[in-house]
């Protein structure tokens, strides 16, 4: 016990020797904290994974997402077929053409899931900043002033909040959908479907209606972190430091960006690590009631909801999607985890 | 108590107000009328339906007498798609079965969570705590529109043991209501544990011991009643899942609830139905919501209904 210990303090004080002359660096130390994690590291190297396919998705897809032949439709891979209810070797076409098979329009599902990683993933992240944009403005603002803006602001929040989440976004979807669905040029509807248009070319997905989903869970994802980001300003701004700096006559501006963003960073980035896996599943989820993605862009939500209808039948159609998207959530699930350990000692082990 | 009870139910006020105003309009503001269909009906048809329906009314009529007839005669108005059925009758045939699915995964989430949660704070670091946990993590990482279709593949076509989908009998419950209630009890098992394991190191459980109560009295009196207090303000969040969840779930398993129609009604784009789930739905969580926050208070003396 003696040794450990002492080989503990020799660590540490070898640590410290190494960091002699340079400032405490938060980033560098979490992110030593971060790779001591063998279950974060795991999950960061799957979202690694998943963000390469999606970059590299022309590249790596064997064939085209939304082009099959029908003469190949309900293909079952040969390797599966064995693990699959018995009878279904009775009727099902084999081949070895297609690794996960293919589906109702003879479309390769590895293809269909790789291009689908460009839906979801960009869902998730852009769920995230918009949600750490506007939250930390509105939080911002709301807190560091205070008084009567704080309680307008937070009246909003409240409201907004009780409001059911998604049926707010069902309904906006909908609304999305049939509104900027064919309009004619030099109206707002337009332009946001020519915005809309060059996020889809962005993503390589032509007509995909991404930037529907974007706003869609943007608009209602911001109150949690408006909430956040307000609680941690009340309790910063009576600090010693934001009373220095005011004491050197230091603007709000500044005192605001300079001081108090970098100390809330921290909490605020874990809080929408650990919204990802939720903004890829309202994604999906959406995609499932048809009121994501348009066809033929594969997004998993849509694939599952084909797959189930084909369950009893061809099960492999839902299966690879339904792995996939778990594959996904533990991946962000443990990375959160651990980057909230990492960045925020203090919350180890809570919730 | 009674002042902070009837405060809050004036805040439902302007919040269900809220709600639908933005459900109206944003129904009211999609171009193309209900009555659009592949072949166009001629204009003096159109004419007639839409004002059998009331709509050549302005819009502000429309909405003020939508929430009228909710409100006095509790209509939630006509079916476009169907002219012998209204909402009400679609309420009626549909939403007993999403309640009967809905508290059965609520019952299995509890059942599940809570017990899973004390085992795993009570033995921590033993078999059962590490099962709590995985089970935690498992439920959390697969969603319920990844485990309904794995269920049906393992126990129905595998297996053959549980019929592969519909409703009625308590066999074809199983499946459903377990994919929709796993996801929960994990949240509430993790939960459970966290509260559980900061309650069972307070000052008042070494009291307890000390006077001599049996360990049971201890935990189950003492322990475990205040280790709820977080799992409840969960509940509330936790019905919206379960609600968002029974769209999915009855979609799979192709059960004549609320949620499937919703689903198909807004692809007919059938916007009285519509409309009238999303405000049924809404007024159903904003009450869970208000009775969640009655219980917390209910539960901990210490917080202050102001």
């Amino acid at each position: 016990m003696t040794t450990q210990e002492l080989t503990a303090r020799e660590q540490a004080a070898l640590r410290l020797s190494e960091r002699m002359g340079k400032p405490a660096n938060l980033w560098l130390d979490a992110w030593r904290r971060l790779i001591r994690n063998r279950a974060s590291v795991l999950g960061g190297a799957l979202a690694l994974l998943l963000i390469m396919a999606s970059i590299l998705a022309p590249q790596v897809a064997p064939y085209h997402y939304a082009e099959g032949d029908s003469n190949e439709a309900y293909t079952v891979p040969n390797w599966l077929i064995g693990l699959l209810p018995g009878n279904i070797k009775a009727y099902a076409k084999t081949g070895d053409k297609f690794l996960f098979g293919s589906d109702y329009l003879g479309r390769d599902v590895l293809s269909r899931l790789i291009y689908g990683t460009r839906v979801s993933l960009p869902v998730g992240f852009m769920g995230a900043f918009t949600a750490l944009a506007i939250g930390l403005v509105y939080g911002c603002i709301s807190g560091y002033y205070g008084g009567r803006v704080d309680n307008i602001m937070m009246r909003i929040v409240d409201i907004m909040y009780a409001f059911p989440t998604m049926l707010l976004i069902i309904l906006m979807m909908a609304f999305f959908k049939s509104t900027f669905a064919d309009v004619s040029p030099g109206t707002v509807a337009y332009t946001f479907n020519k915005v809309n248009d060059f996020v889809d070319k962005l993503l390589g997905l032509r007509g995909g209606g991404m930037l529907f989903i974007f706003m869609g869970i943007g608009i209602t994802a911001w109150m949690g972190m408006a909430r956040l980001t307000r609680g941690q300003i009340l309790s910063l701004k009576e600090k010693e430091f934001v009373e220095a700096a005011h004491m050197i006559g230091a603007g709000d501006m500044r005192i605001i960006i300079r001081h108090i963003v970098p100390n809330i960073m921290g909490p605020c980035i874990v809080a929408q690590t650990l919204a990802i896996p939720g903004y890829i599943n309202t994604e999906v989820f959406l995609s499932f009631i048809g009121l994501g993605v348009d066809p033929p862009t594969p997004s998993w939500g849509t694939m599952i909801s084909e797959g189930a209808q084909a369950i009893r039948s061809y099960p492999h159609m839902v299966l690879f999607p339904a792995i996939a998207l778990s594959l996904t959530m533990f991946a962000f699930n443990f990375l959160g985890d651990g980057l909230r350990d990492a960045l925020d000692p203090k919350m180890k082990g809570t919730s | 108590m009674l002042r902070y009870i009837v405060r809050r139910l004036l805040w439902l006020i302007p919040v269900l107000f809220f709600i639908s105003v933005i459900t109206f309009a944003l129904a009211h503001a999609v171009p193309g009328g209900p009555f659009d269909r592949e072949k166009a009906l001629p204009a003096e048809i159109i004419a007639n339906l839409e004002k059998h329906y009331g709509l050549d009314q302005p819009v502000w009529k429309q909405y003020v007498d939508y929430i009228g007839g909710i409100l006095t005669r509790f209509d939630f108005g006509p079916v476009y798609s169907s002219r012998s059925r209204t909402v009400n009758d679609i309420f009626r045939d549909h939403l007993p079965v999403s309640a009967q699915l809905g508290i059965l995964a609520l019952l299995i989430a509890i059942g599940i969570g809570v017990p899973l949660g004390v085992l795993a704070a009570l033995k921590q670091n033993t078999f059962w705590d590490y099962l709590g946990m995985g089970v935690a993590i498992f439920g959390i990482a697969v969603p319920n529109i990844v485990l309904g279709p794995l269920l049906i593949l393992l126990f129905a076509l595998t297996l053959g043991w549980l019929p592969v989908a519909g409703w009625g009998t308590p066999a074809k419950m199983i499946m459903p209501a377990f994919a929709l209630g796993t996801g929960s009890s994990a949240i509430i098992a993790r939960l459970t544990r966290a509260s559980m394991l900061q309650v069972i190191r307070e000052d008042y459980i070494r009291t307890a011991r000390a006077k001599g109560l049996s360990e049971r009295t201890v935990m189950v009196r003492h322990a475990l009643k205040n280790a709820f207090i977080p799992v409840a303000t969960i509940l509330g969040p936790l019905f919206a899942a379960l609600v968002t969840g029974t769209f999915v779930v009855e979609q799979i398993f192709a059960i004549p609830g609320m949620g499937k129609y919703f689903i198909t009604s807004i692809t007919n784009r059938d916007y009285p139905v519509v409309m009238g789930a999303i405000l049924m739905y809404a007024l159903f969580l904003v009450l869970s919501n208000l009775m969640v926050d009655i219980t917390y208070a209910f539960l901990d003396p210490r917080i202050r209904y102001t």
